[in-house]
Order: C-alpha cells, then structure tokens, then sequence
C-alpha cells in the first residue's frame, strides 16, 4: 500500500467512526423524538376515550331525565331558577 | 515492467476505492443528519399538536363529569321536585338573611334593593315578569282581590319565576279597610283564602294599602292582628311615584328611583303593576341600581326590611 493510500485509509477510518457516532447519535434523537409523540398521542387518546366515555354516561343520565321530566317541567325549571338564584347568592356571601 | 505497472494499477485502483468511500462518507453524515433532523421535526411537531389537544380534551372530560354530578343530582331532585324546591328555597332565604346581615353590619360594599309591585295582577303584569326574568331578578308582588280569568296564566308564574307573592287586602278599599283591626284583618284573611285558591301557596307578608301610614289611630292594632296571624309587613322607601296622578313619564320614573337612592342599604322600590311607565322604566331603573351597588332580593318574613 503507498503512502497516499494509507492516509486515506486512515482517514476513511475516522470518517467511518464519526458516521457510526453520528449514526448512533440521530438514531437516539429520533427514537426519543417518536417515544414523546408516542407518550403524547396517547394521553391524548386516553384523553379522548375518558370523553367519549363521560359523554356517554352523560346522554344516558340525560335521556333518564327527559323521561322522568316529561309532564315536570314547568316544576323542573322553576327548581332550576330556584337553584341558579341560590348559586348567585352564595357567590354574594363567600 | 510489467509487473510494476501491475502494482501500479493495482495501487490506483485502491486509492480510487478509498476515495470514493470517502467521498460516501463525506456524503453520508450530513444527509443522515438532514433526514434525522427531519424526523425529529416531524415527531416534535405530532407531539406538539398531541400536548396542546390533550388539555382541550380533558378539560372538556372534567367539564363532561361536572355535567354528569349535576345531571345525578337533577335526577335524584326529580323524584320529590316539592322537596328539592323548599330544600332550594330554604337555602336561598338562609343565605338572603345572612347577606342582609353582612350588608347591615357592612361587611360587604353591596347593598339590597327589593322591587315590590302593588295592586296587581294587571295587563302589564307578564310584561313586569319577562323584564324580571330577562335580568334575572326576583321581586316582590303585593296583590289584591282581582277574579278576572284574564290573570289565571299570570297566578302560577309568581311562584313559577321564584318571586314573593304578598297580600295587598282583597279589597284595597282605603276608605273602608282601616275602619278597625278587624276589618283590616280579614281583608287580609279573605285575600289570603284567595290566593291560597289561586296559587296553591299560602303568604306570610302583606302591605297595607296606601302603606302603614294609612291606618293612622289604627295602625298598632292592626299590626297586632297582622302578628296574631304571624304576618309581617312592609313600606317603603324609594318609588317610581307612578300612582301620584299627574303625567308620570318613563323618565321621570327612573330619575325618580335612581336620584333618591341616598345611598340607603336596603332601599324598598314602590312600583305598581298597573303602570306602563314603571313597567317601561323598570330595565333602566334595574340597571341604574346595580350601578349604584345595589343587589335584588325578593322579600322575606324574616327580612330585615320588613316589620314584625
């Protein structure tokens, strides 16, 4: 091997060594760069099925109340003022 | 010669091999940074829209569980709506008193205005009440005797729109009313049986006609019958001076209200139902007290503005 090939195998060795840290070192980035769009995505997917969930339950128990307020609601919606003119003035007290 | 230009050949063909590997390497770093940079950008990104989505979602999730606590309570209150209703009243009239207490003591810089409106039920009076309801405030409302089946849709919103219903005599015969204790009482008594057939409710309030002062010699005794039957009574101290006769005009109904406050803690506004004016002011006179720091109150047995 002559003089000039051995310093550009010398120097294909550093650069090999720098491409396999520089390798390394992208794939951490990137690796920890979709472990947080992961962990995010799923909390807000967790977020999104708690919703879905309370939604759920919630039309329920309004679909119970339309039922039993069928023939109420005039009684219903005066205790709702009632409760609404409560709520005011105990803001006015606190 | 030949073996030497072999060696040569050979010696090149390393140097080229070398150099293009280099020239690959050369190449290779700064793409495998570019495109790693662009795949940290494009998670960073998806991260970043997922964390600002996430807190929308779960304050919607906690708003969403809220609803549910409220829906569950509104369920178990449907079963005796009666009893959630006076449970609710209770509480209302309970914290009432204590803000008059608080006002009184002036621990608060608020101060309480009662609407009170006489004579009626009247043509204005569903008219008052969509005022009211449209600013959320509860009055009071002194009626008399009226049998007209053109009120019947307006007896059941007193209580309906959570307002004090109060007992203005059945007759509202000044002349006649304060001929002694007893004929005052059961005026009172026969308009209380009236409203008890109209509403369902009894009341424990009432206002002299033409106020107290009307009863002149009889007025003690008349307050002692009031208290036998355990009815509270009330003035005022503020009006619209809507049943002065004269020209009374919108204007002069606010002005008449907002420019007499005096600053008066508990400020009871005289108005009557049968009177536009007042009906028409009554927006601006609303506005104009809460202004002033005024809060609305409807009238209570055991308020502080009424007497015993």
């Amino acid at each position: 091997m002559n003089k000039k090939a051995k310093i550009e195998a010398a120097l294909l060795a550093v650069l090999l060594i720098a491409s396999t840290m520089i390798t390394v070192s992208n794939h951490r980035r990137v690796s920890l760069a979709r472990l947080a769009a992961s962990d995010a995505d799923e909390r807000l997917r967790a977020a999104e099925l708690l919703q879905q969930q309370y939604e759920t339950q919630d039309d329920e128990l309004v679909r119970q109340i339309d039922e039993i307020k069928a023939g109420k609601q005039d009684k219903f919606d005066t205790f709702k003022l009632w409760e609404k003119y409560t709520q005011n003035i105990i803001q006015l007290t606190e | 010669m030949g073996k030497v230009h072999t060696k040569h050949y050979s010696a090149n063909r390393i140097n080229s091999v070398l150099c293009i590997l280099i020239a690959l390497c050369l190449i290779y770093m700064p793409a495998s940074c570019f495109f790693s940079e662009l795949a940290v950008r494009k998670y960073e990104a998806k991260a970043e829209s997922s964390a600002l989505l996430e807190p929308q979602v779960s304050a919607q999730a906690e708003q969403t569980a809220a609803m549910i606590e409220q829906h569950r309570r509104d369920l178990e209150k449907l079963g005796d709506l009666d009893g959630a209703i006076a449970e609710e009243k209770a509480l209302f009239f309970q914290k009432a008193s204590e803000l008059e207490h608080m006002v009184d003591a002036g621990s608060t810089e608020l101060k309480i205005a009662y609407l009170s409106f006489d004579d009626g039920p009247y043509a204005n009076t569903a008219d008052i009440m969509n005022v009211l309801r449209e600013n959320s405030v509860q009055a009071t409302f002194f009626t008399i005797g009226r049998t007209s089946s053109i009120y019947d849709e307006i007896w059941p919103r007193y209580e309906a729109e959570c307002h004090t219903l109060g007992n203005h005599t059945y007759s509202h015969s000044i002349k006649t009313v304060y001929a002694s204790a007893d004929v005052f009482i059961a005026d009172i008594l026969r308009q209380q049986e009236f409203l008890e057939g109209k509403t369902g409710h009894k009341t424990d309030l009432c206002r002299f006609p033409g106020g107290s002062s009307q009863a002149k010699s009889k007025k003690s005794a008349c307050v002692e019958a009031l208290r036998e039957y355990d009815y509270a009574y009330v003035d005022w101290n503020n009006l619209t001076g809507d049943a002065e006769g004269g020209t009374i005009t919108e204007e002069g109904c606010i002005s008449r209200v907002l420019d007499n406050t005096k600053n008066r803690k508990f400020l009871v506004v005289l108005m009557h139902d049968f009177s536009k004016q007042s009906m028409e002011a009554l927006p601006e006179i609303i506005q104009g007290l809460r202004d002033q720091g005024y809060v609305f109150l409807p009238m209570f047995h055991d308020s502080m503005a009424v007497k015993r």
